[in-house]
């Protein structure tokens, strides 16, 4: 009996544990005070590709845009442009300049991000909540 | 004997146990040099300056390495052995679950190195995490916490895998620590590799990252897999297959065990793909470029201590981590701000190894010369230093040569496509490719510079530094001092500032514009016959090849002190995105731009683009309220020129603090009469002329090929027999405008070949071939008066039918032009040595080394010369000479008894005579 006992509790208790992990993991991920993050970085300088620890800016005859650095396939920061192209290091996955997929292993583009420009300061807030949302 | 030897061996459990206590107490001897919260930064310090502490992390390494390896090991000996079916199941449970532990710990530990390979694989984990099925959620932050610093990882690599991995240990084997023989088998090999083979840091980001080498054939498998999902799917399956492996029948586990056996076999096939033939941006690559540059490990002279004054003082920390570089050349001057060792370190350009303080391995990979383009990536151009500008000087045409690459295999025959395009890096060994690797090849931006030193006459290539290097005395004292016997203690200054001798290498040559410039000539002399010549020295110079120049009018830009880059902007040099096959085709610059005929187009400095702002800004160009000019399309904005008060246009010379006003457009140029004409072609005093050039191959010699950097049998050869420095030849360009239209400009060519051309193969008749093509050239030799009526109404060498005496005679009432060439006619085609075209004939086509420009034809020719009958009587000084022409039609009907019209214009109606535009 006590046997039994000691081989079932383990199991039994196993379920409400990992239910409880759980749901501390997603309660904390969903806080707002984790959630609610900014990147400033400088205004890009010239057209061309800038890359920020979290971010790239891109700047070219369309315009600006600022997209998420992490690649949609297993979050590698992508840190460099080949030919005009956004280069995941880890993968190989290829992006244009308006963050859409070329190449995979990836398959999504990259995300987009919300920003607003401070031109005071010759920076762009950028927030990283739709990025912290996918990420989760 | 051999039955005793192998009885020594101890078992490989007990190996792997070895390695495993001895990366335990390794691993607890580090505790007091690492932290998590700078992990790199505490690592590097043990590769600065603690030699016994980098020894116990070697050891550490490595003691980890040989843990996995002989696990494995003991896995499938263990397997083999049937091994599974001799333990109770909830052993070989737990030894299953254990697993993920071991990977668990070996990848933490690759995690807590902190660098940039470690980062991007703390990513990679916490999204493989996430796949898990129902913990998925909360496994990354359990694993690896929920912040930026390795606090967490630390913890479970540590203490909780640590652990466990003991604990089944224990529960598996009933020993606790492993036998000291055991211990003894494990300890010197692992001494010895951590002695010989220690682990470095990456201290960048790198084009391709690559996990632990027991992850990279995971790696390699996510790359081909659709969704990465699968390969977390199918390491549980392969994990729950293990498990359930004691519970299968014989035959199933047998058949089991060779499914493993062969998936184990392509994990090691995808880890060598991985590992060894994936390169930059994970796309093939041989292993040779794979493992060039960086090394993973460092040589044994990691270990030998530095002076003890470098011990003694703080490494700079640059960057956010530490800089070992700087212990030695703290010093340095001669940098701006932008690039100075204390801003930026020395690694950032010059690569090399900043952690360490050894002198063979920090400069073990690094670069004398960051500015080549092969590097760039690396140094000048990473992603956030000037990344933006590589591919645009890449695909510029000053490293590509298209155009000449593209002209020079139309004169072999090669490409019937005069804007096809070419990149000379990828030349191959036709004749043409030949030719341009022998004579022409070394001028380009992708030619390595092979070592240090100022930009001179002779020099070529060098990527950035080709322009943006400069030596100033102290530089070049040093340099003679000698790089590399002490600590360089001054730097070549690196600015926007781009001085003559940058260009004049390259652009001394072919169309000779850096010498036109300046007003020489080039003559066929040697020295003693120059030194004949009663203007010797002073009108003679000698340049670093050998070539003799003559004194020529130089052009009165060069008069006025302004260099090449006053005139030719950024995007014109460095590349504008676009793949241009022709210089003319990348120029910006047009002479009304700053010579404005009416109201200078401009903005405001806030209208600029940002890389135009930053060129104003370092050029301290930005007063408040100011206006640049701009181009009168506004594509092109000048950063050095701006508004003066009246709104006329003021250039600031780039190298020096001089302004200066651009005279206005005079009436003549803005009229009706000569609206087609490009300044150049009345403004250009003078252009170098070859005639009568010889090119041959001859195969007993040795050539030298530009881009092997090697001697090749056989050489090129070109001998020129005519150098004449005179007023050019008019032609028609077409120019596609911004709006799409296409505009004729006339403007000025010189003779691009006229030549015989001797290649090396092929029948007598296909080997012989004579060239008669003229080329568009700007020769930089503007002068402020312009050529005169006459010297282009009646002259032949400027309508193309070379040198000689153009006459004009009346013959019974009719007017006749009469043309003696001074030069002989060529066999080839009947047309003078110098000439272009027929007197008086429709010209053929394929008469120029370019698509979209001709030579007059023949209806222009007699339009031009109709007004050269005009100037056999009318003086062109006259003042009322240009309004007559302005309204030639009013004038023709009007026409004096005594006014005698050429033979032509009574075949012709009057209609398509009276428009004398040229």
């Amino acid at each position: 009996m006590r046997r039994l006992f000691l081989k079932t509790a383990p199991a039994l208790l196993a379920g409400p544990a990992l239910w409880l992990m759980n749901s501390l993991a997603k309660r904390t991920a969903t806080l707002p005070e984790n959630a609610d993050i900014t990147e400033t970085v400088p205004l890009a300088e010239g057209n061309g590709i800038r890359f920020y620890d979290k971010v790239i800016v891109i700047a070219d005859a369309e315009g600006l845009a600022v997209f998420s650095s992490t690649c949609p396939h297993l979050g590698c920061r992508i840190n460099g442009a080949e030919d005009g192209e956004l280069v995941c290091p880890c993968h190989g996955s290829r992006f244009n300049a308006r963050g859409q997929l070329l190449h995979g292993p990836a398959l999504r583009n990259l995300q987009p991000l919300p920003y607003a420009l401070d031109k005071a300061r010759s920076v762009l807030r950028v927030s990283l909540n739709t990025e912290q949302a996918r990420s989760r | 004997m051999t039955d005793r030897f192998w009885r020594r061996i101890p078992p490989l459990g007990m190996v792997a146990l070895a390695a495993f206590v001895l990366c335990a107490v390794t691993g607890i001897m580090l505790v007091p040099a690492y932290k998590p919260d700078a992990p790199l930064d505490s690592l590097a310090l043990l590769l600065l300056k603690n030699p016994a502490g980098l020894f116990v992390r070697s050891l550490h390494y490595w003691a980890a390495q040989a843990f996995l390896a002989f696990t494995l090991t003991h896995t499938v000996d263990y397997l083999l052995r049937r091994g599974e079916v001799r333990v109770r199941f909830g052993v070989w449970l737990r030894l299953g679950l254990t697993v993920p532990v071991i990977i668990g710990v070996m990848l933490s530990g690759f995690l807590l190195r902190g660098d940039a390979a470690a980062l991007q694989a703390s990513q990679i984990l916490r999204t493989l995490l996430g796949f898990v099925p129902l913990i998925g959620a909360e496994l990354p932050r359990l694993l690896t916490g929920a912040g930026s610093d390795l606090f967490t990882v630390y913890l479970q690599h540590a203490c909780t895998a640590t652990l466990v991995i003991w604990l089944v240990t224990v529960e598996h084997s009933r020993i606790i620590l492993p036998r000291a023989r055991a211990v003894w088998w494990t300890l010197p090999p692992l001494v010895l590799l951590s002695l010989l083979f220690v682990p470095g840091l990456g201290w960048r980001a790198a084009a391709v990252e690559k996990g632990p080498w027991y992850l990279v054939g995971l790696q390699e498998l996510v790359h081909w897999m659709p969704r990465p999902q699968m390969a977390v799917w199918l390491m549980l399956v392969f994990l729950a297959l293990l498990i359930l492996l004691p519970k299968l029948p014989l035959l199933w586990r047998s058949r089991l065990k060779w499914t493993l056996a062969v998936a184990s076999i392509a994990y090691a096939a995808l880890s060598l793909i991985g590992l060894g033939f994936r390169g930059d941006g994970w796309r093939w690559s041989s292993p040779a470029a794979v493992y060039r540059g960086e090394a993973s490990f460092l040589s044994y002279r990691a270990y030998l201590s530095p002076e003890k004054s470098l011990l003694q003082q703080k490494v700079p920390i640059i960057a956010e981590q530490p800089e070992g570089c700087l212990a030695c050349h703290l010093g340095m001057t001669g940098l701006s701000s932008a690039h100075d060792p204390k801003t930026i370190g020395c690694a950032a350009c010059h690569l090399g190894n900043p952690f360490t303080l050894d002198k063979v391995l920090a400069h073990a990979g690094m670069t004398r010369t960051p500015g080549n383009l092969d590097v760039a990536d690396k140094t000048c151009a990473t992603s956030n230093c000037h990344g933006n500008q590589l591919d645009r000087v890449r695909g510029s045409l000053m490293n590509t040569m298209s155009g000449v690459v593209a002209v020079d295999k139309f004169a072999f025959g090669e490409s019937h496509d005069l804007n096809a395009r070419f990149d000379i890096s990828a030349l191959r060994h036709s004749p043409a490719d030949t030719h341009l690797r022998n004579l022409c090849a070394s001028c380009h931006f992708g030619q390595s510079k092979l070592k240090p030193g100022p930009v001179d006459e002779s020099s070529r290539g060098g990527g950035c530094s080709a322009c943006h290097l400069q030596y100033d005395p102290a530089a070049a004292a040093e340099l003679r001092r000698g790089v590399g016997t002490l600590a360089p203690l001054h730097h070549p200054g690196i600015s926007v500032n781009v001085y003559e001798q940058a260009c004049f290498g390259c652009h001394s040559r072919s169309g000779r514009i850096a010498t036109n410039y300046e007003g020489w000539h080039e003559t066929l002399l040697d020295e003693s016959a120059a030194k004949a010549n009663p203007g010797w020295p002073g009108n003679f110079r000698t340049l670093a090849d050998g070539r003799i120049f003559e004194r020529h009018p130089a052009d009165v830009h060069f008069e006025k002190g302004m260099t090449c880059i006053d005139c030719h902007v950024a995007p014109e040099i460095m590349g504008d995105g676009a793949g241009h096959a022709h210089e003319r085709d990348a120029v910006k610059i047009a002479c009304v731009d700053c010579h404005t005929p009416g109201k200078t187009p401009s903005r405001e400095f806030a209208q600029l683009d940002a890389e135009t702002q930053i060129i104003v800004a370092l050029r301290k160009l930005n007063v408040p309220g100011r206006r640049f000019a701009t181009s009168p399309s506004g594509s092109v904005v000048y950063p050095n020129v701006f508004l003066d008060a009246g709104g006329h246009p003021l250039l600031a010379l780039k190298n020096s603090a001089t302004t200066l006003a651009p005279i206005p457009l005079a009436p003549v140029c803005v009229g009706s009469i000569h609206r087609r004409l490009d300044c150049v072609a009345c403004h250009s005093s003078w252009v170098p002329q070859c005639l009568d050039c010889h090119t041959s191959f001859d195969p007993a010699s040795q050539g030298w090929d530009h881009l092997a950097g090697k001697f090749i049998a056989g050489e090129w050869q070109e001998v020129g027999n005519q150098y004449l420095g005179d007023a050019p030849a008019l032609g028609v360009e077409h120019q596609t405008l911004l709006d799409g239209t296409v505009d004729e400009r006339i403007t000025t060519f010189i003779p691009g070949m006229i030549l015989n051309l001797e290649l090396p193969q092929g029948t007598a008749k296909d080997r012989n071939r004579f060239h008669r093509l003229f080329a568009p050239a700007s020769s930089h030799t503007t002068v402020t008066k312009a050529r005169g009526c006459r010297s282009c109404h009646a002259n032949p060498a400027a309508l193309g039918y070379g040198r000689g005496q153009l006459t004009y005679a009346v013959k019974d009432g009719v007017g006749h032009w009469h043309f003696t060439p001074t030069f002989p006619a060529r066999m080839e085609d009947g047309l003078p040595t110098d000439a272009w075209i027929g007197f008086l004939r429709e010209p053929p086509s394929g008469t120029t080394t370019r698509k979209d420009a001709r030579p007059f034809t023949l209806q222009e020719q007699r339009r031009i010369l109709l007004v050269g009958v005009c100037l056999q009587c009318h003086n062109e000084r006259q003042p009322r000479i240009a309004a007559v022409f302005a309204n030639f039609t009013n004038y023709r009907a009007a026409l004096r008894p005594q006014c005698t019209l050429p033979d032509w214009i009574r075949f012709e109606s009057p209609a398509k005579e009276t428009h004398v535009e040229e």
